[in-house]
């Protein structure tokens, strides 16, 4: 059963963004080349954190100078600030039919999880770009910035229609031959690729940027007797290609089921750690807020 | 309760071994409910480990299996045809249905079957015969057999327009048992005639108020005298407050005829000098009445054209005269004759039928009669009258010739008559006797053979020859057909006997009279509030329609597996 889509009514919560207010989010560096911001680069300019001292050279402002060095050395020498300049987030959101499956589809969090986290991103005066994926990533939205546009991006979730199949490596060695400038990619989906995680993984290795997984579950992922449909002699039909697997619930299958899921969760949390990424594991059927808070810790996540 | 279908022994068999089959088949029975997941290369890899097709762990719905098993089981019980036990000392019931002329009209025929079967339904099959009241009394439903082979055998069953055979086959077929019951499924008319304190009313088919009706037609031979010409006698009847009789209408071989009618009575008309050559003659009465087996009536009248007789150079004078005097006889050439007259010195004709006058020194007895082989012997005390011999001198013959007079008969390719030459002497006293010319006339048709004279031909009843009393007249074709016994002819219409056709018509005055019959009211009738006996095996299908949608529930719900 496909879900209906989530309307923009239901989307752009007033309440809900303004919750989501109180977190802040950043990385180490971000390459130079943005707007002038809250991001620490590794651009030499403007601002209040010393980096070095380099000689003064016609042009420079002469206020930099350092009158204690030219004193001791006789030589004119500028302090030289680091420029805090904006952070680039990309969001790779997957829009394949398997997140729209269910009564309480992945893709409803998944939505809610992106625009909580755009309307961080865009109230801290940074950019953020939109590339949704299926089978293939499109490019929907390069950059955007500055809070007016959060209903802009409300309103391009808001039309997100399940696609077809999942192909989350092929999208993220795309995203990585953009060569955008170095920032933040999150990637939200179920990452349950046709290929299995041995394609994912190293796709990831391939992002230059920093990276945030939103990993949407549901508690039948993990364990599977709590959906009483799958019980007795059951054919389960995969979601997104209709491919069949016949089978006879049992205990042991259960039990294998359970250690199949567990090794994926396990190995795409090693990978992250690995990776210097984050790893946040969204259940589709409760509050987002209140999970993202777990993932806030102190109010900043800080990549 | 008693089991009709099979023993107590295989219901209880065949139980177990349905229950066997059905477990089996559970363990077997795989049914997947399609679940739609995305976790799918999850389970694929488990089912790499934990493979699906295990049998043996199959049977694990109980609950499942018993109602199947119950299902199976009652339809095993409804296929044993429990009934209740019929109370002890009961009676014998016979069912018949009358299918003859009275049943034709409207939906006679089908609401009696109708209350038929259902009163035959509720009785017991072993003390349940039924029978069909056509001209046979045909048996439907034996003692024992099921009541579903009723309707089928009745299926393609339709009355015949005959007369009503129900008192005959009562006195003749059921002339004992007091103890049996009979159910009557038919006329008024027919009821009424029968007093026996064994009858049941079953169905009383309602009345037709004036209704009327051609009882009789028939025809003899022309009162003028003319050999080839017959009269016609047409009778209607109708049943109290019948409406008038209408002129009747007639056609001859299909055409409209208007031949002059003589009422000859209220109900007669006569039909004079009509020519006797074979053609069919069909009475109607104009309008209808509500029972159309009786408006029409048909005779085919007989064929009686003039015998050619080829008579040859020596045959003596007196032959000559006899045969120039009688109408019915016409020479003619030898090639177109039916009959040749010669004497012993003229050629012979071998094919064809012939009297011949035969010197005496040259046969042993004076009349010598040739029939064709393979054919019944006429009988020869009989036919000496006839041929007029029985008022011939024959004494003083005998003295005359000096030998003795006798007949005898022997069988040949063709009849032939051979006779003393020396009798038609003109001065002999045979040939100055009248019995010469009735000996010509006689033993020239018996040696044409003409063909027979039906004066009427009824359904139901036996075949009349009018020429049939006398050994000479006997027709070769219908002594085959009749085979030692009576020709029964059966529904109207046209039929052969032999080869001979034969138009034959209800003509029954019963029948006809009979159709505004009622039965008095306090008339016994059939007791229709029977115990229905057959209502354990109603119960065991109703029961078993009801676990199948309780199933069938269930499964919709996916509480099944």
């Amino acid at each position: 059963m496909i879900a209906p889509q989530l309307s923009f009514d239901a989307l752009f919560d007033p309440d809900f963004l303004a919750r989501v207010q109180q977190f802040a989010l950043s990385v180490t560096r971000v390459d130079k080349g943005g707007r002038l911001a809250e991001q620490a680069s590794n651009a030499r300019g403007q601002g209040v954190d010393f980096a070095d001292f380099r000689p003064y050279i016609a042009g420079d402002d002469l206020r930099t100078i350092d009158w204690n060095i030219y004193r001791r050395l006789g030589r004119l020498f500028v302090r030289v600030f680091e420029e805090r300049q904006s952070m680039p987030v990309y969001f790779l959101i997957d829009i394949s039919r398997s997140m729209f499956t269910g009564e309480s589809p992945r893709i409803h969090a998944g939505l809610r999880v992106s625009l909580a986290l755009a309307a961080i991103v865009l109230g801290q005066q940074d950019s953020i770009g939109l590339f949704p994926f299926s089978d293939a990533m499109t490019i929907q939205a390069r950059h955007l910035s500055g809070k007016g546009n959060l209903v802009r991006v409300a309103r391009y979730l808001a039309e997100y229609a399940p696609a077809a199949g999942t192909s989350l490596s092929g999208s993220i060695e795309t995203l990585a031959a953009m060569r955008l400038r170095r920032g933040l990619v999150v990637i939200v989906s179920d990452f349950f690729d046709s290929d299995g995680l041995d394609q994912v993984l190293p796709a990831l290795s391939l992002l230059p940027h920093r990276t945030l997984l939103v990993q949407l579950v549901r508690p039948e992922d993990g364990d599977p007797s709590r959906n009483p449909a799958l019980a007795g002699e059951v054919a389960v039909e995969d979601s997104e290609t209709g491919a069949q697997v016949e089978l006879t619930i049992t205990p042991d299958l259960l039990d294998r089921y359970r250690e199949a899921y567990a090794a994926f969760n396990d190995r795409l949390l090693s990978h992250a750690l690995a990776q210097g990424a984050a790893l946040a594991r969204i259940d589709a059927t409760r509050d987002v807020l209140e999970q993202l808070g777990t993932l806030f810790q102190g109010g900043r996540l800080s990549l | 309760m008693i089991l009709s279908g099979f023993g107590l022994t295989t219901l209880i068999a065949g139980a177990l071994v349905l229950a066997a089959i059905l477990y089996g088949l559970q363990r077997l029975r795989v049914q997947r409910q399609v679940v739609r997941v995305a976790t799918t290369l999850f389970w694929q890899a488990a089912a790499q480990a934990a493979p699906s097709r295990v049998l043996h762990r199959r049977f694990r719905h109980w609950l499942a299996f018993l109602l199947v098993l119950a299902i199976a089981w009652l339809l095993w019980l409804a296929g044993a045809r429990p009934a209740l036990p019929p109370a002890p000392g009961t009676r014998a019931e016979i069912f018949y249905l009358d299918a003859t002329a009275g049943m034709t009209a409207g939906d006679r025929f089908a609401e009696a079957r109708r209350a038929l079967i259902a009163d035959a339904r509720a009785v017991p099959a072993d003390r349940r015969t039924v029978y069909l009241g056509d001209a046979v009394g045909t048996r439907l439903l034996a003692p024992g057999e099921d009541i579903a082979l009723l309707p089928r055998r009745l299926a393609a069953v339709r009355p015949e327009a005959i007369p009503a055979r129900f008192p005959d086959w009562v006195r003749t077929r059921l002339p004992g048992d007091q103890r049996a019951a009979l159910h009557y499924y038919g006329t008024a008319a027919t009821l009424a005639v029968l007093r026996d304190p064994r009858l049941v009313q079953g169905y009383v088919a309602p009345p037709i108020a004036g209704n009327r009706g051609i009882v009789a037609i028939g025809a003899v031979p022309a009162a003028s005298g003319a050999w080839d010409r017959a009269d016609v006698l047409v009778r209607v009847a109708a049943a109290p407050r019948g409406a008038p009789t209408d002129p009747l209408a007639f056609t001859r071989d299909g055409r409209p005829f208007s031949p002059s009618v003589e009422q000859a009575g209220a109900d007669r008309f006569l039909l004079r000098d009509l020519p006797a050559d074979g053609s069919l003659i069909a009475a109607r009465l104009p309008g209808s009445d509500g029972f159309p087996a009786d408006d029409r009536a048909a005779l085919r009248l007989p064929d009686r054209r003039p015998i050619r007789v080829a008579i040859l150079a020596g045959v003596p004078e007196p032959i000559r005269a006899a045969v120039a005097a009688d109408p019915a006889l016409r020479p003619v050439a030898p090639a177109q004759a039916d009959v040749v007259v010669r004497a012993a010195g003229d050629p012979a004709i071998p094919a064809k039928p012939t009297l011949i006058l035969q010197p005496a020194s040259a046969q042993q007895a004076a009349f010598r009669f040739t029939y064709v082989e393979g054919t019944p012997q006429p009988d020869l005390a009989d036919a000496l009258d006839q041929l007029g011999l029985g008022q011939f001198d024959a004494v003083a013959l005998a003295d005359t010739l000096h030998r003795p007079v006798s007949v005898e008969m022997a069988s040949g390719p063709v009849r032939t008559v051979a006779v003393w030459r020396e009798l038609f002497d003109p001065t002999g006293s045979f040939a100055r006797s009248p019995s010469l010319p009735l000996f010509v006339a006689q033993s020239l048709h018996w040696l044409a053979a003409p063909p027979a004279w039906i004066p009427y031909a009824a359904a139901g009843t036996p075949l009349v020859d009018l020429d049939g009393g006398d050994a000479l007249g006997q027709s070769p074709a219908l002594a085959a057909a009749r085979l030692g016994g009576a020709i029964a002819l059966r529904a109207p219409g046209e039929t052969r006997v032999g080869d001979m056709p034969v138009a034959v018509s209800l003509a029954d005055p019963a029948t006809t009279l009979g159709q505004a019959a009622t039965l008095p009211a306090d008339s016994p009738r059939d007791a229709h509030a029977l115990l229905p006996l057959d209502l354990p095996f109603t119960l065991a299908l109703i029961a078993a329609a009801l676990l199948l949608a309780g199933e069938w529930v269930l499964f919709q719900r996916g509480r099944l597996p």
